[in-house]
């Protein structure tokens, strides 16, 4: 995406190219939900594109994609080691007929996803909303 | 229509009554989207509100809000009431209370009118 344009943001960081890379990064988080896949894409063009956008309004946007993309990161990792606790935790019972705690995981995770999603999408929609306006994420 | 149309409309207005359509069609395609999308008008709802206090658009950030939370509570309430029988009309006449606001509040917003 951003190897399509490389020479004018070498002479100057033009704002109106960083504004666009800004939107289309928040557009590629949003667009994850269907792919799980493209907020790579998106956490790839913010770490590129931070140096150049330093000291504008501009790296707060990308500076609030990585921080959304690396709590991501750190949510699905223990999102999963729970899911496998809790789903080991439940076979454990139907062949041992044994209660094991872990296994109460499960339905708090649904509320933990729940709560996640919340945040991320008010994270994204928040920081497309204030990068069309031109304002920083703050 | 001429007298309504000849107020000049601030720019701050303009961007409130996109967000609110947009909001509003975030609504209509919640359920093919498993929700998310009425999550996303919801918070868009949030953050748009505080900028246009007084004006016609708060009412429709006001109605945006009160559909989400109402149709919320009142859904897991009729959810529970499945188990008899009653949560199953009642369940249906909710989704038609939620389109009825949804409709209105884009058609009223399109019209640049106040939801009320």
């Amino acid at each position: 995406m951003d190897g399509t344009q490389p020479d004018a943001t070498l002479q100057a960081p033009a704002s109106g190219d960083t504004r666009m890379l800004v939107i289309i990064c928040y557009g590629l988080f949003l667009l994850a939900f269907t792919n799980g896949l493209s907020a790579i894409a998106g956490v790839v063009l913010a770490h590129i594109k931070r140096a150049d956008a330093r000291g504008t309004i501009w790296e707060t946007h990308f500076a609030n994609a990585i921080h959304v993309f690396w709590i991501g990161v750190a949510f699905w990792v223990a999102f999963f080691a729970a899911a496998l606790a809790g789903v080991a935790g439940t076979w454990h019972m139907a062949i041992a007929n044994d209660f094991y705690p872990p296994m109460l995981a499960l339905p708090l995770l649904g509320l933990a996803l729940l709560v996640y999603v919340v945040w991320y999408l008010y994270r994204i929609v928040r920081g497309l909303l204030r990068a069309l306006e031109n304002k920083p994420y703050v | 229509m001429a007298d309504i149309s000849s107020q000049p409309v601030p720019m701050a207005d303009e961007s409130a009554r996109g967000t609110a359509i947009i909001a509003y069609i975030l609504y209509l395609i919640g359920w093919p989207t498993c929700h998310l999308s009425t999550v996303v008008a919801l918070i868009l709802a949030y953050i748009k509100r505080g900028e246009v206090r007084g004006t016609i658009w708060e009412t429709h950030f006001d109605n945006i809000i009160n559909t989400f939370w109402v149709t919320l509570v009142a859904g897991i309430v009729f959810g529970i009431l499945c188990v008899f029988v009653i949560g199953i009309p009642l369940l249906f006449a909710l989704a038609i209370w939620f389109l009825y606001r949804t409709i209105k509040g884009l058609v009223r917003a399109i019209d640049n009118k106040a939801y009320f």
